[in-house]
């Protein structure tokens, strides 16, 4: 695979993306780019007359540039991509991801260690080399979807960066969890007291009631005027409440 | 995120209540889909309203000609997240206009389209509110189409 002679293409409107591609594809062992194109359509025509082995566009490239005056919509990526893989035979087209990046002037991506074009799938992407695209001859407009990943700089800060999130969100929940237990211990601690106190009043009621009823027997019984009235037959009557009785006063 | 969440973020759905969101969310589900795949065909019936989630979708369009070999599809529009596509299912004659290609891995929320129908004609103050701004979207749609219409025409004029 080391003689391997892969001529690359490289699609994009923006020459600090294209730049930054040719670093990275010509990282690999045999592989060279032979061409850059800036629209769709200088795209299609290079990739006819140069006949790369692969080419990648980049899903945002316009359809057309240099018109004043006329807004173009940056969709022409995929139609470029689907053309060139339908027109030329043998040809392995890759549709780049370029959304997420960020490229500086001189075509280095922002804190980023080693890039490397990966395959995109739905559970998420798979590192390739270009001579793996290859080995079996593409079949017509089967396309390739990439990303470009960062292996070692980003990576790195981005473990330490997710491992210090779960860091601080543990200790955050542990926080809230000893908050939680303290106040659940001290309401706990208000109860066994509140309880207690409960316990020292009714005892105390019951020793007063027990007190009073030790008195009542000691001491003789006594009249108690509680009130005086007549009844129909205008007799006077006085109800004693310690004993009960009721006595007549007038008969 | 939850389905409630993405349809807030959606454009047509911005401006209903709790409850009105809620009903969308128990006719919605979520689907995922990879990169080259086909959330749905030109011509096919247009049983749903789609909100992308996550990921980028092409909206592409048949272009055909005398040569079949010249015949080929053409990408009319872009959408990105939080935004709806396929309106087709809940306007008559629920067909498609375009087909849909994920661009990366994506996630979207489907929405049933008959019974969103049965929704908005149930509640009309609901039904004027998705209505008035699913205009928009379609206003959006075939400007970009003449954007891409004039493009083509310049490049044939170039070429």
């Amino acid at each position: 695979m080391q003689d391997t002679k892969v001529g690359v293409m490289v699609a994009s409107e923006r020459p600090e993306l294209r730049h930054l591609l040719k670093r990275v594809v010509e990282r690999e062992p045999g592989v060279s780019t032979i061409g850059q194109a800036e629209n769709a359509v200088r795209a299609m025509a290079l990739a006819r007359t140069l006949r790369p082995n692969v080419v990648l566009v980049d899903s945002d490239l316009p359809h057309i540039t240099g018109r004043e005056g006329v807004r173009l919509s940056r969709i022409g990526g995929l139609d470029a991509a689907s053309s060139i893989s339908q027109q030329i035979p043998g040809v392995a087209v890759m549709l780049l991801n370029s959304s997420p990046l960020s490229v500086t002037g001189d075509g280095a991506l922002d804190g980023a260690g080693e890039l490397y074009l990966s395959r995109e799938t739905a559970n998420g992407g798979i590192r390739f080399p270009l001579a793996d695209l290859l080995v079996k001859s593409p079949s017509a407009g089967t396309l390739t979807f990439v990303s470009l990943q960062a292996e070692t700089a980003v990576s790195a800060s981005h473990t330490f960066t997710k491992i210090t999130e779960r860091t601080m969100a543990l200790g955050g929940a542990a926080v809230l969890g000893g908050i939680g237990l303290m106040f659940t211990l001290i309401l706990a601690g208000a109860g066994i007291l509140l309880a207690l106190f409960g316990v020292g009043v009714f005892l105390l009621g019951l020793a007063g009631r027990a007190g009073v009823a030790a008195w009542s027997r000691v001491q003789p019984p006594r009249m108690k005027r509680v009130r005086s009235t007549a009844d129909k037959g205008g007799r006077k009557w006085q109800h004693a409440r310690s004993s009960g009785n009721v006595r007549f006063l007038n008969h | 995120m939850a389905a409630r969440e993405v349809l807030r973020e959606c454009p047509i759905f911005e401006s209903l209540t709790d409850t009105q969101i809620g009903a969308i969310v128990g006719i919605s589900k979520p689907r995922d889909f990879d990169p080259g795949a086909s959330v749905f065909s030109e011509a096919n019936n247009a049983e749903e309203l789609f909100v992308l989630e996550k990921g980028k979708v092409a909206l592409q369009m048949h272009l055909s000609v005398q040569q079949p070999q010249f015949s080929r599809r053409i990408t009319v529009d872009i959408v990105n997240k939080g935004e709806p596509f396929g309106w087709s299912a809940v306007v008559e004659p629920h067909r498609y206009t375009l087909t849909a290609i994920c661009l990366e891995p994506s996630k979207v929320l489907a929405i049933d389209g008959l019974r969103l129908k049965t929704l908005l004609h149930t509640d009309h103050q609901m039904g004027y509110e998705v209505l008035s701004r699913l205009i928009n979207v379609v206003a959006s749609r075939l400007d970009e189409t003449r954007q891409v219409l004039i493009s083509e025409r310049l490049t044939s004029l170039q070429v």
